[in-house]
């Protein structure tokens, strides 16, 4: 494929600039004109068909130039469509503004790979960073930026945060340091024209660009007293904090019981000290203007991309396994030019609980269920490692089961530093774990899985309010050697609120607990969401502490008017992020009926609703109900008639049911712990199932009998 | 010397998930007591994140705190850290010094030693104090284990065998007096594969390594269950049954001199450079 001419790219470059604006000012995303590639909640959109993302990771700087037609031919085998590379700057960067892309060393020849997948049927992801860890020494960056002390950030004593790796260590950048975009730029420069020649308008095989990797602070996002204390990010801490108090200093003064005399002398918090409620806000501003950064630097990071020349197709991002709200995902997907994202994962199978939990949140919240790092293999680790074929299997279908719709294993392809993946570094075939996962895609590809959608009509929502108080309450910082967490200072302090964070929390986990051992099924989902993604569930369920953040309350409220049940506890906010009574809020939660009246209101109602033509069911739309005691979750569910279709004997097991339009389905059931088990299957009338993994048929009427070894996932076709 | 651009290739799966089911567990600072005071009075104490009872009254002098606390638990931790909050920090500091291009980690986590022990004062000590030397496979025992006088161009081998089996391989690359590469018999393809305990298949197998990596300086045999009694606690008299081909690396003329620390060496090196290449 030819290069684009220096006149096309800067046409292009001429578009980019349009388009960031418009994505800046009318929040319409990166694409400007049309594009070429979209995102459905099915898979990648091109020329208006779905293409389902079955993608593998093959890094080819890190093989001989004359294995790649054999790496892509077993790649094929596999029965992969997508394959997924990262392009680190630290390994094409010869010098300050000088590249090799393949004229000194031929394994560097990004453009000439993509050409190969591309001549080889294969769609390619790209990710060129400027993080992308990949297992090398300094994650992607050539050693020259990381030790730049101008681009380092700076932690609350203003000296360097060091981060370790496999080979070595590096201060961590400073996504504040302007000089770190100057010098990201120059890499872009080089790199985006090759990329840029290469997109589905041109007819290349790019369908999508991930921008960095995990961005969070390298995982100190939940660690608020580290980094990033970077002069840089000192003054837009302060013009954000202007700009949240209306510009009036007094205004801060006031939520914060201090003196400054403007806005430039706030100093940040260093530590957590604050003994009563009216002392938090400083703190929780702190932590919102860190997850505000993160957006930002993404997005800044992306338009960067967009000005040169990448445009079309969508932009993704990956968000470390450890997610948790509120990295305000469905805000960023919608309104700003990020316009997909996966959570990273690399779970054993002992991980089941937590990739369940992380499953369902991706289903809840990205616009394309899928997992941009999927454990294809490991690397070398100190926790005793589990990744049998087997393992790779149940984990799979796990992830599936759950909610994600594609997955780009890493690595398909092994090499230097990792383990475990179907195809070896020198092109040989490790057979047992190669046919699991053809034995995967298989099923994948065979059953159209692209067409069937979770049958699930609750939603769980993770709280803004309780989450960045947890995050602004961690006091840990240290870990290498010493490895002293934040549980050493995690003394449980009385701020004076009716319900503690951690009798919420304990709600929360006893509630799912009830949902899961009665059958329940759901996806996860954050206050950030739209009302109209909200709409898509029959019931929200919301963990409260006194004070919740005002501008989810919009989101709750119109929820609620377009005729949603939100079901929240233990506690009536009555408070905002400010600490201050906010009548909006107490109004809003003081309307709502407990458990008890509402059951007498569906009693009284029931003679009086006839018919179900609408997605409310007995007589209920728009409620709001407050649910003091997790013990009364499953009543009330029951009598908002969520339904069951299948259920079980076994609370062991985990059933989820997928449904496509024309009326196929699929029950997923799975057991996620280290014993066989046996249990009944129970549904209404007789029904067939074909067992898609294994081929065999179950016939029962009322229920049928299964078991399933130690962490198994067995898919069955249900036909009546 | 490990070569800090060290490569880990073609390492067999199967084989690495046996090794870390059966290798002890490797931390060197685990189970650690920590013991956080203001002014003084004691406000919590966690051992490995389990809440224990305080059980002093008051910190005059952290280290003697520290020692003592130490001393209380009769070896059931490996280190205590006795800190306030400003000493929490203190500590943060050090440990994130400014490092330097390609410094390798050993001397680095040297120098972040001595800082960290440098801030030690009535308020924040640690117990005992930082140092590599401690462990079962400390970073400076694998240092030395290697830096012997070894042929410019060599190998390591180490095998474990469960009933005859092959349950799991290293084999490392020694250039110019550096190990720069890890792998496995998976390396060696079919020609390794199914290899069992019997001097016919360990001959092949020395065989196959020399004929591409250079003589073995150390070729350890061993069965499983003689690879895990040396993780018993106690020093053994005698070493187990086992096939030792070369000593050189050791640093042992002659076979008969080998220690059973030249095992745990073995073992240590293969767990720990992988992950932690010092």
């Amino acid at each position: 494929m030819k290069e684009i001419t220096r006149r096309e790219f800067i046409c292009r470059v001429g578009a980019g600039s349009f388009l960031v604006a418009q994505a800046t000012f009318s929040g319409a995303g990166c694409s400007g004109k049309k594009d070429v590639v979209r995102v459905s909640r099915s898979g990648f959109l091109i020329g208006g068909r779905v293409f389902p993302l079955y993608s593998g990771s093959f890094h080819y700087w890190r093989h001989e130039r004359n294995l790649w037609p054999s790496l892509f031919d077993r790649l094929s085998r596999l029965g992969l469509n997508t394959v997924c590379t990262d392009i680190p700057w630290g390994v094409h960067e010869t010098g300050r503004g000088s590249f090799d892309f393949g004229k000194a060393d031929q394994r560097k020849d990004i453009g000439a790979f993509i050409d190969l997948a591309a001549a080889k049927g294969f769609k390619v992801l790209v990710s060129p960073g400027p993080q992308l860890n990949s297992e090398l020494t300094y994650y992607g960056f050539p050693a020259r930026v990381l030790f730049d002390p101008e681009i380092s950030a700076r932690t609350s004593r203003q000296t360097v945060e060091v981060h370790h790796s496999l080979g070595g260590q590096f201060p961590l950048p400073s996504y504040y340091s302007e000089k770190f975009y100057q010098e990201a730029g120059i890499y872009f420069d080089a790199l985006m024209p090759i990329l840029a020649a290469r997109l589905p308008a041109d007819g290349g095989p790019i369908i999508s660009i991930q921008v960095d990797n995990e961005l969070s602070f390298f995982h100190r996002l939940w660690s608020p007293y580290t980094v990033d204390y970077h002069p840089s990010a000192l003054e837009q801490y302060r013009r954000k904090l202007e700009e949240k108090y209306e510009g009036r200093i007094e205004n801060l003064n006031r939520c914060y019981g201090t003196s400054y005399d403007s806005f430039s002398t706030v100093k940040p918090p260093l530590r957590l000290s604050a003994e009563k409620v009216s002392d938090l806000p400083p703190y929780l501003d702190w932590v919102e203007f860190r997850q505000w950064s993160i957006i930002q630097a993404r997005q800044r990071l992306v338009r960067m991309l967009v000005e040169r020349g990448i445009t079309g197709i969508p932009v993704f991002h990956s968000l470390p396994e450890n997610f948790q709200t509120p990295i305000n995902i469905p805000r960023s997907e919608t309104g700003g030019v990020t316009r997909l994202y996966g959570i990273n994962g690399h779970p054993g199978r002992e991980d089941y609980s937590m990739e369940m939990e992380l499953c369902r949140t991706e289903a809840g919240i990205s616009s394309y269920p899928f997992r941009p790092a999927f454990g294809g293999g490991h690397w070398f680790t100190d926790r005793p490692v589990s990744r049998e074929p087997e393992d790779v299997e149940f984990t799979s279908l796990a992830c599936l089961m759950h909610g994600i719709k594609g997955i780009n294993y890493y690595m398909a392809v092994e090499r230097d530093r990792w383990l475990a993946s179907p195809i070896t570094r020198d092109s040989r075939i490790r057979k047992e774990y190669f046919r699991v996962y053809q034995r995967v895609i298989r099923f994948l590809r065979e059953s159209r899985f692209q067409d069937f959608r979770k049958s699930v009509e609750i939603i769980f929502l993770y709280n803004n309010a309780l989450d960045r108080l947890a995050c602004a309450m961690e006091q840990g910082k240290i870990s290498l050697n010493l490895n002293i967490g934040g549980e050493a200072f995690a003394e449980t302090v009385d701020f004076g609120y009716h319900t503690s964070p951690e009798a919420c929390r304990l709600w929360i986990g006893q509630t799912r607990d009830i949902m899961r051992k009665v059958g329940f099924d759901w996806n996860c989902g954050t206050t950030s969401l739209g009302a109209d993604r909200l709409a898509e569930y029959r019931v929200a369920i919301l963990p409260t502490i006194d004070f919740l953040y005002g501008e989810d309350l919009e989101n709750l409220d119109g929820y609620i008017r377009s005729g949603g049940i939100l079901v929240f506890g233990p506690e009536r906010p009555y408070l905002d992020e400010k600490m201050e009574t906010n009548a909006a809020i107490r109004d809003f939660f003081s309307r709502a009926e407990s458990v008890e009246t509402y059951h007498s209101l569906i009693s009284r109602r029931s003679g009086e609703i006839s018919g179900d033509n609408s997605r409310m069911k007995p007589g209920v739309r728009g409620n709001l109900i407050c649910v003091a005691s997790p013990l009364e979750i499953s009543g009330l569910l029951k009598s908002l008639a969520v339904s069951i279709p299948f259920t079980r004997s076994n609370s062991y097991i985990d059933i989820s049911l997928h449904e496509a339009p024309e009326g196929r389905r699929l029950l997923f059931i799975a057991n996620g712990t280290e014993r066989t088990q046996r249990t009944d299957i129970f549904f209404p009338g007789s029904h067939v199932f074909l067992n898609l993994l294994s081929g065999e048929n179950l016939r029962g009427v009322g229920k049928v009998n299964i078991e399933l070894a130690p962490y198994r996932v067995e898919v069955l076709e249900v036909n009546s | 010397m490990i070569d800090r651009n060290m490569e880990i290739i073609d390492v067999d799966p199967r084989g690495f998930a046996n090794f870390s089911a059966v290798f002890p567990h490797l931390s060197t600072v685990s189970p650690q007591l920590v013991l956080w005071h203001e002014e003084g009075i004691p406000r919590r104490m966690i051992l490995d994140k389990e809440i224990q009872t305080v059980s002093i009254s008051r910190v005059e002098d952290a280290r003697q705190a520290a020692m003592m606390l130490y001393s209380r638990q009769e070896g059931k931790v490996r280190r205590v850290v006795v800190t306030d909050l400003e000493g929490y920090d203190s500590l943060y500091a050090a440990q994130n010094l400014w490092p330097e291009p390609d410094e390798d980690k050993y001397s680095y986590l040297c120098r972040v030693n001595q800082a960290l022990i440098k801030t030690f004062d009535r308020n924040v000590a640690v117990y005992p104090e930082p140092t590599l030397d401690r462990g079962p496979v400390a970073f400076e025992k694998m240092r030395s284990f290697i830096g012997r006088q070894l042929p410019d161009q060599c190998c390591l081998i180490f095998a474990v065998f469960e009933e005859g089996e092959l349950y799991f391989s290293f084999v490392a690359r020694i250039r110019s007096h550096a190990a720069d590469l890890i792998t496995s018999f998976d390396h060696w393809g079919d020609t390794l594969a199914g290899i069992g305990l019997g001097s016919r298949d360990v001959e092949m197998a020395v065989e196959a390594v020399a004929a591409q990596y250079g003589p073995p300086a150390c070729a350890l045999f061993i069965e499983r269950m003689d690879f895990e009694r040396l993780y018993d606690g106690r020093l053994h008299e005698e070493l187990p049954y086992s096939l030792i081909l070369d000593s050189r690396a050791f640093g042992y003329p002659s076979l008969a001199e080998a220690s059973e620390e030249a095992f745990l060496n073995t073992a240590g090196f293969f767990a720990y450079a992988p992950v932690r290449i010092p």
